[in-house]
């Protein structure tokens, strides 16, 4: 039963889906302060290529996904210093960032002698539960047969809602994103609270790309995020900036991937071009479905101040 | 509290952005003397660089006359990729250093990350306007190169694969069944499942002829083998690649032979102790134990003959297809997998298709709908493979997906 086709492909779709999961809770995490990252593909990528060299150098798993953590926050940084303090266009800031986030990664990947092209994966990645659970009929592959990173991406996502919802400062942080100015005059210091989302966001993405080259693809490659980046962006929108739904959602787009080989091998001919569009379609289903109907809209809307930024003698 | 940002803040800001986008904009290793606008592209990435010449010193096998200078031939080869992709344009990229030291005191320069389009049309423009006798584009840049070949009379043009006749452009493509029928014997010869994964990137015919070939290889050692063709959709997307790997070697597949696109299958053919066939790349040291084998293309022949008929000015405009036998088809090491006997084997069919004795499309041969698409006693002709094939052969499980 465990080498069934259908158990395995739920498995490997877990794996799959925790690159976006990271990604998307810190973005999560930035847009809740009100901060819009349209980088999360760079802060990856940057997130993959520092994570990968260090995974080499070290054969460290932890340090691997700190270092790529460190990478993306070091990304996200440059974002915060525009969007939060100079006040530019949020939008064409974080656009900015995925084209300076590909180049630079190319750049440190490609520019080494040797480059990290090619290298071998210094990291072993073993599961994390024993043999006596993995073998377990279905359940086993399914949930006990991954390393500890998927395991801390469901940590990650009750660390995310305990914080947003039950402490002072994930409410803090969410008072920024929904009305600075109010935030102000209660003594929430705005931009440093935004300065901090914006680099767990990077954090996020960067742990998502290095999790990715190292667990995942097992080599680096130039530009090996292919858009997983931006699947992370429409999640968020998709989850209604809530990190469980983010979990749900993440797992339905790591499995949508391999079903269009899954549906190949067994003869059914579903076009891939139209799985790949699924992600962003149903994105447009749920701004839709919540755009008409205003209950629904208070749970799942955007954050009010979203991609405005903040100037406080401007009020 | 004053809390607007002060003017040495948006300095720093803008340093910090500029540099980044210099770090960007930069290659790997510039070098000061560049030849052609890098404003060929929008990409950011994209750079000029002179060429080394360190590399191609060490291969000068192929060398002209000694004493000979042709320091007044410029040529400029233009990649659509990162000229360290490790695969296609680093195959152009050393096929061109190799045409550079053939002909001593050559200008020879590349630019890289030209997407098709008008940045590519840019860049044979620039190319052109920097004087450049020789324009060669590594992908279809047909359409892109037309009116710049048009208008340029006096320059050579070569790019990969087109059709359109001009008297100064040479179209190439290469014979991949030559190499990718050798490729299917190694296939056929490792696998213990008789399932071969064969994950293909878009449905044209080079991709299925390719296909093809490689199943009537492994058939020729093993007549139950099941070929199981996927269709990415993609070149190269590392993480779908990861997930069709899983999937076909969920399915059963113990061998994997991949197009263009990562070592991820490599990654997952060694944790499950299959193989990996690799797609005009050497990469026999990427996790060894699972490395069975790869064609390899070589592009200098032609570039080489090429020059020579230029200088001789009796260029050869239109398509040129090479295979085994014109010098295009090279192969990486074998993996430690691959027998005596399968060498052997591997070296009559490679001499039977250079002497023209053996013709791996001898009908007759059906297609897997149950048609027969050769018959007895036809084949396919050399000159004609290259419109071959919209149809799979028989044991091929996968369909090419409709348009």
């Amino acid at each position: 039963m465990n080498d069934s086709l259908l158990v395995l492909s739920i498995a490997s779709a877990v794996v799959a889906s925790t690159p976006i999961l990271f990604a998307a809770l810190g973005e999560i995490i930035a847009n809740r302060s009100g901060v819009m990252n349209l980088g999360v593909e760079g802060m990856m990528l940057v997130g993959a290529v520092v994570g990968f060299w260090a995974g080499n150098e070290t054969g460290s798993l932890t340090l691997a996904l700190l270092a790529g953590g460190f990478g993306g926050a070091g990304l996200a940084l440059i974002h915060a210093l525009l969007a939060v303090t100079l006040r530019v266009d949020q939008t064409v800031s974080g656009l900015s960032l995925v084209i300076v986030g590909g180049g630079f990664s190319s750049f440190i990947g490609t520019s080494g002698e040797p480059s990290l092209l090619s290298a071998p994966n210094a990291v072993d990645v073993v599961p994390f539960f024993p043999e006596a659970l993995r073998d377990l009929p279905a359940v086993g592959p399914i949930l006990f047969g991954h390393d500890v990173v998927v395991y801390l991406g469901v940590v990650a996502v009750i660390a995310a809602t305990w914080i947003l919802n039950r402490t002072p400062s994930g409410l803090s942080l969410r008072a920024v994103g929904e009305d600075p100015a109010a935030a102000d005059a209660a003594g929430i210091p705005v931009v440093r609270m935004r300065y901090l989302a914006t680099a767990i966001g990077g954090i996020g993405a960067g742990i998502g790309g290095a999790y990715l080259t190292i667990a995942i693809v097992g080599t680096w490659q130039n530009g090996l995020t292919a858009g997983i980046g931006w699947i992370a962006v429409a999640l968020v929108i998709l989850a209604g900036w809530r990190p469980w739904l983010a979990l749900i959602g993440a797992l339905a787009f790591g499995g949508l991937n391999g079903l269009g080989f899954t549906l190949q091998l067994a003869q059914v001919d579903v076009p891939s071009d139209f799985l790949k569009m699924m992600p962003f379609i149903a994105a447009y289903l749920v701004v839709i479905a919540v755009s008409g109907n205003p209950a629904r809209a208070r749970r799942l809307a955007a954050p009010a101040a979203l991609a405005q930024p903040y100037a406080r003698e401007a009020r | 509290m004053q809390k607007r940002p002060r003017l040495h803040l948006r300095l720093l800001a803008a340093l910090l952005l500029a540099f980044a986008l210099v770090a960007a904009a930069c290659g790997s290793d510039d070098t000061t003397e560049s030849t052609t606008e890098t404003d060929t592209s929008t990409e950011a990435e994209a750079t000029t660089e002179e060429a080394e010449a360190d590399d191609a010193e060490a291969d000068d096998t192929e060398t002209a006359d000694d004493g000979a200078d042709f320091s007044d031939l410029k040529v400029v080869m233009i990649l659509d990729g990162s000229a360290e992709d490790g695969g296609w344009n680093t195959t152009h990229l050393n096929s061109g250093r190799k045409m550079e030291a053939a002909f001593p005191g050559m200008d020879f320069s590349y630019v890289e990350e030209i997407e098709p389009g008008q940045p590519a049309t840019n860049a044979f423009q620039d190319a052109v306007d920097a004087g450049a006798d020789l324009v060669i584009g590594t992908t279809f840049y047909q359409f892109d190169m037309i009116d710049v070949a048009a208008e340029n009379p006096d320059v050579y043009f070569l790019t990969w694969a087109g059709f359109e006749p001009q008297d100064n452009v040479g179209h190439f493509t290469q014979a991949t069944e030559d190499g990718r029928y050798m490729d299917g014997i190694v296939a056929g010869s490792l696998t213990e499942s008789n399932i071969i994964g064969y994950p293909v990137g878009f449905p044209f015919e080079e991709v299925n002829r390719a296909l093809n070939a490689f199943t009537l290889g492994a058939q020729e050692v093993n007549p139950d083998v099941e070929v199981r063709a996927v269709y990415l959709n993609t070149w190269f997307d590392p993480a779908i690649e990861q997930q069709a790997a899983e999937a076909l070697a969920n399915a059963g597949a113990d061998v994997i032979a991949h197009e263009v696109g990562s070592q991820v299958y490599a990654t997952v053919m060694a944790e499950r102790g299959g193989y990996v066939i690799g797609y005009t790349n050497d990469w026999s040291d990427f996790e060894p134990e699972a490395w069975a084998s790869s064609f390899l293309l070589d592009w200098s022949t032609y570039y080489i003959e090429q020059v020579e008929a230029i200088l001789a000015d009796e260029f050869v405009p239109g398509n040129s297809y090479g295979g085994l036998a014109e010098g295009w088809i090279d192969f990486a090491p074998y993996g430690p997998a691959v027998t005596d006997e399968i060498l052997a084997l591997i070296d009559e069919r490679k001499q039977g298709i250079i002497d023209g004795t053996f013709d791996m499309f001898a009908g007759p041969i059906f297609d897997n709908q149950g048609n027969e698409v050769i018959p007895e006693g036809e084949t396919i002709e050399f000159a004609d493979r290259n419109a071959c094939c919209m149809w799979l052969v028989d044991g091929i499980v996968g369909e090419i997906p409709a348009e």
